[in-house]
């Protein structure tokens, strides 16, 4: 039959993933690491909603944490 | 998503209301509703698109209501077309609700009222309802329209899915369902605020930096240029693949009756002879008898005067003793062959000794008759050789046409329709070729393309690094520029977290995929979901290696069916392991499956299979099908899973006598009723308890 992979089920992939975004965060600097979790965390907020309930917000937050 | 019920009212063929309660996730979870050609098995398809989404493939409008409702309405008078779902989803049951109201116009046509907006009414487990004041953004969310092809869907769909050029579909479908969405639109909001402060910094940039800005304006103007014409050149790419692909399966299709076709060639050039040749053996039949033919009918004819010649010979009658010419002379001259002239009285008795002269020349005539005889004896022999033989040509002849016939229908039965015509298969190859080198030039320009982009974009970072140089050493000019260096290496993170999540998604569906392959076709292929985004499938080739091979249609829909399992699959596994941070948005859950003719072109090895193989796999499953690819193997593989039976009973004009039922669930159902004085076609949905 077919081959098999290394995964065991989606818990590992969700520790892979986990593991994933760490190392990507970990390269950001501060100021990088927080526009990244913002843009996220406004997306998955209003992920149904369209672009312009998320880019003021996001543009506000860049302009107030960088002075 | 799981249903519970569908009602219909006047939709296309399905006239009056009509409802259908779905077998309930569990032991019985699977809803059959057989339905002949024509009595509405893809309506009942479209009706669930239509009801979600608005979306239904008719052009003109009108047809979305039933004729037959249509007839029943007096001109002026208002008919009503509705469809409408209860299903539960998060937690909630739904009822989403879409109807259009028309008014019937003198002359027949209909004109519409209302616009056929979508209710959804949202029900919580503690009885409490309400209206969704987005019922389109919320259905979008519980199961978008770009996935519904994976869950509603007709078998013959299903092939395409598995080839190559449905990439973009699958890629499309998957990161939905995964909801790349968040990630892909995250980096395109970080995109437009990058543009936003690149416009500030501009707006205030002085001298040189002003400069430098206006030439990174006119370069990112080409990059978008050459972005946009890479998107245009990129989905030529996928067409022409697209296109190649359905080539490569006639192709291969074609090559696969190739031999049979040569000898079909062969054969029917044989046959045309073998036929000129009988023909020829008939008209050379024909020409003897006509000649020779009384021949075989002049029986003892010929050697009667012979014999009875011969019994006057033996009765001393012949041979006659003079002969009639010799009297006949010696009266002309008058005189004896002495030379004594004949007087009248010895001329009298010499006519009286001619009148017995008669036998002289009939022996004369027997002489010649029996030359003629013997000469017709001999052509008789002949004629009855030649006949004989020339039967037993042509008999052999017949023989050999039917054995020619024989071999040619033994050919068209294997090739089962799949005639191409040798013809055919030469323009096929040509096609092939010339989509090939269309190929090859779109890859080429699309490489080009990327690499110009390549190189505008360095440079404009060279530019923006002397930018920064220039850029005053005001807090303002300072603060933009780091604003924008973070947000763009924000954005570069994010870009790579999408290219590493997909990566991580592909191989994580590669091996559910080859885990439900395993559990519901049980067939030795290697099958794959591979990192450019196929579904592969590979045999194992003489020396043991797995190799790619086209696979016929019963293959590629298997696989296709796989892959849903294994995305519904995937599903309930993450609605089981929640887990709350950063692009994890996919809640998961449970998804029905509403197939059309889904088994359709699988041979016995897969009907007996895959159905068993999907509902342990899918917590419901709505087969819609005819009784033809019903009864046999998938109802023997479901029969035990069915909990609830519907039927699509097609009403069509006709006479009396031609009904039509069948054996559904232990009981006769009817099928087809014919209607004497009805004009069109309707159907009703009747439930077989």
């Amino acid at each position: 039959m077919s081959d098999s992979r290394d995964f065991s089920d989606w818990s590992a992939i969700k520790e892979q993933r986990r593991q994933m975004m760490q190392h990507i965060v970990s390269e950001l600097s501060d100021d990088e690491r927080q526009v990244f979790t913002e843009v996220l965390r406004l997306n998955m907020l209003g992920r149904h909603q369209n672009s312009p309930r998320v880019v003021q917000p996001l543009f506000d937050f860049v302009s107030e944490k960088i002075r | 998503m799981i249903l519970r019920k569908l009602e219909i009212t006047n939709f296309r063929q399905i006239y009056g209301t009509n409802q259908i309660e779905f077998a309930p996730v569990g032991d019985r979870n699977v809803t059959v509703v057989l339905g002949t050609n024509g009595s509405g098995k893809t309506t009942l398809l479209s009706a669930f698109m239509w009801c979600l989404y608005g979306t239904v493939d008719l052009q003109n409008k009108d047809e979305l209501i039933s004729h037959r409702a249509v007839q029943d309405t007096p001109v002026g008078g208002t008919v009503e077309v509705s469809v409408t779902l209860i299903f539960d989803a998060t937690g909630h049951t739904y009822h989403a609700s879409r109807s259009v109201c028309m008014r019937r116009l003198d002359g027949g046509s209909l004109e519409r009222l209302t616009e056929g907006k979508l209710e959804l009414m949202i029900m919580g487990a503690d009885g409490r309802s309400a209206m969704a004041n987005e019922p389109a953004t919320l259905v979008e969310r519980l199961l978008p329209e770009s996935l519904s092809r994976f869950f509603f869907f007709r078998g013959e769909d299903m092939e395409q899915l598995a080839r190559q050029g449905s990439q973009e579909h699958l890629k499309k479908g998957t990161e939905t369902f995964l909801d790349f969405t968040v990630i892909d639109r995250s980096i395109k909001h970080l995109g437009q605020v990058s543009d936003r402060i690149e416009r500030e910094i501009r707006s205030i940039a002085k001298g040189d930096a002003k400069d430098l800005s206006e030439r990174m304006g006119q370069l990112t103007e080409e990059i978008d240029d050459l972005e946009a014409r890479h998107e245009h050149a990129a989905s030529e790419v996928a067409a022409l693949v697209a296109q190649g692909d359905m080539l490569d399966a006639e192709l291969a299709a074609s090559d696969e009756v190739r031999p049979l076709l040569e000898d079909k060639a062969r054969l029917k050039q044989k046959l045309q002879d073998q036929e000129e040749r009988a023909r020829e053996l008939r008209r050379q039949l024909a020409a003897l008898v006509s000649s020779d033919g009384y021949l075989a009918f002049a029986g003892d004819t010929l050697d009667r005067p012979l014999m009875l010649a011969e019994q006057a010979v033996q009765k001393g009658e012949l041979p006659a003793k003079i002969k009639p010419k010799f009297v006949d002379d010696l009266l002309d001259k008058g005189a004896c062959i002495c030379g004594r002239p004949i007087d009248d009285q010895a001329s009298g008795a010499l006519r009286v000794y001619r009148s017995h002269t008669g036998l002289a020349g009939l022996e004369e005539q027997i002489f010649t008759l029996r030359n003629g005889v013997n000469l017709l004896r001999d052509r008789r022999e002949r004629f009855v050789d030649l006949l004989h033989s020339a039967r037993t040509d042509y008999s052999v002849a017949l023989t050999d046409i039917q054995r020619t016939a024989d071999e040619l229908s033994r050919i068209d039965s294997e090739l089962k329709g799949r005639d191409f015509g040798l013809e055919a298969i030469r323009a096929l190859q040509a096609k092939v070729r010339a989509k090939s080198n269309e190929l090859v030039e779109a890859r080429v320009l699309l490489e080009r393309l990327e690499a110009s982009t390549a190189e505008r974009r360095e440079r404009l970072k060279e530019l923006e690094d002397e930018r920064k140089k220039k850029l005053g050493e005001s807090a303002q000019e300072q603060a933009l520029t780091a604003r924008k260096a973070a947000v763009v290496a924000a954005q570069r993170a994010v870009v790579r977290l999408r290219n590493d999540w997909a990566a991580l998604v592909q191989r994580y569906l590669d091996m559910k995929l080859k885990q439900t392959w395993d559990r519901i076709a049980q067939l030795e292929r290697l099958v794959e979901f591979t990192p450019d985004l196929h579904l592969v499938i590979k045999e194992r080739g003489g020396d043991g290696d797995w190799i790619a091979s086209a696979p016929s249609q019963a293959n590629q829909r298997a696989l296709a069916l796989s892959f849903i399992g294994a995305l519904i699959d995937l599903a309930r596994e993450v609605a089981e392991s929640p887990t709350a941070g950063v692009a994890s948005v996919f809640a998961g859950g449970e998804y029905c499956l509403v197939m059309d003719a889904p088994f359709a072109t699988m041979d016995t090895f897969f009907k007996t299979r895959i159905p068993r193989g999907l509902v342990s796999l899918v917590p419901q499953i709505i087969v819609i099908n005819s009784n033809d690819q019903w009864e046999g193997e998938v109802a023997s593989a479901l029969e035990d899973r069915v909990g609830k039976r519907y039927v699509l009973e097609l009403h069509k004009p006709g006479r009396e006598g031609e009904d039509r039922t069948v054996q559904f669930g232990g009981r006769s159902v009817d099928y087809e009723v014919a209607e004497r004085y009805s004009g069109t076609d309707w159907s009703i949905i009747r439930e077989v308890a």
